[in-house]
């Protein structure tokens, strides 16, 4: 076996890869299948789409090459130097090969001109596979480059950007062919260089799944930190006001009691985040509105996410219940500690998500309806009545944090199941089925909070009380 | 082990993780003021012995007591009386060295602001710097200061000077050796670098595959095993030598190196002197004797 071939099995021997591949699988279908419509309905744009779906496995497959590039073994192995470029030419052109062919039954062209519109086509979409490669190798988490495809969806909207491209392909082969010579002669050069392994080996770089690991995200995190620190001293760490009021809060209580690990732990979650400058605070609202505004003006319920998001979130935030540092808790002071700090947690999100239904209530008020190529939006507040989902969501993510603990993959599965649920739920909840209101009655929700809390002090308790503690 | 005031007690303790048996029917007693070196390889059970002593894990059978309570339900009250060094080096990474320091000391009625002072100095410990960004060994070296600044009665160390450059390690062996000097004072150090356990222990535990191979004084182990020089007075050696218990042997003309468990000096002398033999007689490392007894 090659030592190139051995790294291809890469694509087959991780398990996770097995999701991805089916996922993909799918979603090639469905291009596939929106192609042949394209075909016969005459609205070529959808030749172009096999672009998106090019760049999202791009990424992944140039997760696999770094993922080995950085490892400090993989320097020395021999005759690996020229192995990731060889990897990456060897996955990229077939895949861009294989969805160049669909121009072949491209309306209206004779064979020539079919031919160029393949090789056009086959340039065009190694142009993106290289660009999601190149994103891929540059930033130190991969997730950045799902960051374009939001603005590709978005310029296809607004200026057709899927017609646009195809009549690129089509009507300027020559052109399209040249650049993707070109850029695949960069990449040939680049993924080539001699000092590649050097640069790489022994860096922290986010392979594939590493976004669901919670260590590595939270290096990841620190090195993050770190950099800003080095840009602009003290603003990633804690406010010395803040340090004094919670060692305050922990000095003034008894020693050992229960009262000292809740602070102790309400210090550990959020002394960090209320040092947090006012420019970062800025920075977040900035950020906040406009997402909040772009939510509301689409139709349906898919602005029902907004607040169901940090409910999400909460399973990447600790309860410290399997913490080893060398602090005087007994497992009855973990259990209250992570008791409170779940409880404090759950009614500081219900109190935001709150505020921001609130605000949209407002901004619905004076929000003006806007139109874009023919079509209109009306801004559409979020309903109050779902910001009572974070009390229910989290005590399950949290449960499902205790209980997967070690296991981050099965972590975020169970977690995005219960974030479905919800999230389907509240759309499904302002629909008429076979002339059935469906609608959650305020009994429904108190038959269900207690539900949900006792399933998680259950699991939080014997967890806390019976079971190994350390990460 | 066996004595009349335990600071811990192992009872016929088993712990399995999935398919593999980390502590098998495990017995021991530790008594205050002992200095215990906790040998084994790697997936020995080491580890899991220690936190089986401080109720970070529970028994599947058996049970453990640590300050005469059970190590499930030890409180605030006996846990500040416990100081860990432990092998994940789980710290809080987004404060400071001082902001850490100063969270944690709030925990403890006894910290002490002149052994903290001292350590930060002799360590040359960076105060200012995020907890996140320091090296391996700069972590190593506050995990430990968080360990022994409240001056713990029981002071368990998993793997404290792995991380350290050679000029730490011999710091913190200087440290230990004052720490040690409060005979009041129990310390369990798991180790791999035995050259150092070995200045500072008064009692071995030898571990391999969850059971314990050896508890027993370093004294007495050192005693049970000998290695002496033969060198013949008349000629080559005979290729059987009448030593008992012999474990390693090479003959080499006139001159064999010999080690040998069980036997005194004087029955090894008498011996010498019965073959016209000079012998001299060396004591073994804490190396040699744990490679005699794992192997």
């Amino acid at each position: 076996m090659t030592i190139l071939q051995a790294n291809l099995k890469h694509l087959y021997q991780r398990k996770s890869f097995w999701f991805i591949g089916l996922f993909f699988g799918f979603i090639a279908f469905a291009i596939a299948n929106a192609i042949f419509l394209a075909i016969t309905g005459n609205s070529t744009g959808a030749f172009a789409s096999p672009i998106i779906w090019i760049f999202c496995v791009s990424v992944f497959i140039a997760s696999l090459p770094i993922d080995v590039l950085t490892k400090p073994f993989s320097y020395c192995l021999p005759g690996h130097r020229k192995i990731p470029r060889n990897f990456l030419f060897s996955v990229g052109l077939p895949l861009s090969f294989l969805w160049s062919l669909s121009f072949i039954f491209y309306p209206g062209l004779n064979i020539i001109e079919t031919s160029l519109a393949c090789l056009s086509a086959f340039s065009t979409f190694t142009i993106f596979y290289w660009f999601a490669v190149w994103c891929v190798f540059k930033f130190k988490n991969w997730i950045i480059a799902f960051a374009f495809i939001p603005l590709i969806m978005l310029g296809n909207q607004l200026i057709n950007l899927g017609t646009i491209t195809t009549f690129a392909i089509v009507e300027i082969p020559l052109l399209m062919i040249l650049s993707g010579t070109a850029v695949n002669f960069i990449a040939w050069n680049h993924w080539g260089k001699t000092d590649l392994a050097r640069r790489y080996s022994g860096q922290f770089w986010m392979a594939a799944f590493d976004a669901w690991n919670m260590k590595k995200m939270s290096k990841y995190k620190q090195i993050k930190s770190a950099e800003r620190d080095k840009k602009k001293p003290n603003s990633t760490k804690i406010n010395s006001s803040v340090e004094n009021f919670f060692i305050s809060r922990i000095n003034r209580t008894e020693i050992g009691s229960s009262g000292q690990h809740i602070w102790g732990g309400f210090y550990k979650t959020f002394g960090l985040t209320i040092s947090q400058q006012r420019y970062d605070w800025m920075r977040f609202l900035i950020l906040i509105l406009p997402i909040l505004c772009f939510l509301c003006y689409m139709p349906a319920g898919g602005k029902n996410i907004i607040l169901m998001m940090p409910g999400l979130m909460v399973i990447y935030m600790s309860l410290w219940v399997h913490s080893s540092l060398s602090i005087t808790a007994g497992r009855r002071q973990r259990f209250w500690s992570a008791l409170a700090l779940a409880a404090t947690v759950t009614i500081l999100i219900t109190l935001a998500v709150t505020l921001l239904a609130i605000i949209t209530q407002l901004l619905e008020m004076v929000m003006p309806p806007l139109t874009v190529k023919g079509h209109e939006f009306t801004f559409s507040a979020l309903n109050i009545n779902y910001s009572v989902m974070p009390i229910l969501m989290i005590p399950l993510m949290y449960t499902i944090a205790l209980i997967f603990h070690k296991k981050p993959i099965l972590t975020m599965f169970f977690a995005m199941i219960v974030f479905q649920v919800f999230f389907i739920t509240s759309i499904v909840s302002n629909l008429k089925i076979m002339n059935h209101k469906i609608l959650i009655t305020p009994l429904q929700i108190a038959i269900m909070l207690p539900l949900v809390w006792a399933i998680f002090i259950t699991t939080l308790r014997r967890i806390s009380m019976k079971a190994c503690l350390t990460n | 082990m066996i004595n009349e005031n335990p600071i811990a007690q192992i009872h016929n303790v088993s712990k399995k993780f999935r398919k593999i048996q980390a502590l098998d029917s495990i017995n021991l007693d530790i008594s205050r003021g002992q200095i215990i070196g906790l040998l084994g390889a790697n997936g020995a059970g080491k580890s899991t012995l220690l936190r089986h002593i401080i109720g970070l894990y529970l028994p599947d059978k058996g049970q453990c007591t640590t300050f005469q309570t059970d190590a499930a339900k030890l409180s605030p009250k006996e846990l500040s009386r416990i100081g860990y060094v432990h092998q994940e080096g789980e710290l809080l990474d987004w404060m400071t060295v001082k902001q850490l320091i100063n969270y944690v000391s709030a925990y403890y009625k006894t910290w002490n602001k002149d052994l903290q002072d001292r350590y930060i100095k002799d360590f040359d410990i960076s105060l200012t710097d995020r907890v996140g960004s320091l090296s391996p060994g700069q972590r190593q070296k506050v995990s430990i200061l968080l360990a022994i600044a409240f001056e713990p009665e029981l002071l368990i160390l998993d793997e404290p000077a792995s991380a350290l450059d050679p000029i730490a390690r011999s710091c913190f062996l200087d440290l230990l050796l004052q720490i040690i000097q409060d005979e009041n004072r129990t310390i369990i150090i798991s180790s791999h670098i035995l050259s150092d356990v070995e200045k500072v222990i008064d009692h071995t535990l030898i571990m391999r595959k969850g059971q314990i191979l050896h508890d027993c004084s370093f004294d007495s182990l050192r005693e049970k095993y000998t290695r002496f020089t033969l060198t013949s007075l008349n000629g080559p050696l005979p290729a059987e030598l009448p030593f008992e218990n012999t474990i390693t042997s090479q003959i080499n003309g006139s001159k064999a190196v010999i080690t040998v468990q069980d036997s005194s000096k004087e029955q090894l002398q008498a011996k010498a002197k019965n073959l016209n033999c000079e012998i001299e007689i060396k004591p073994l490392s804490l190396e040699e004797i744990y490679k005699i007894v794992v192997s």
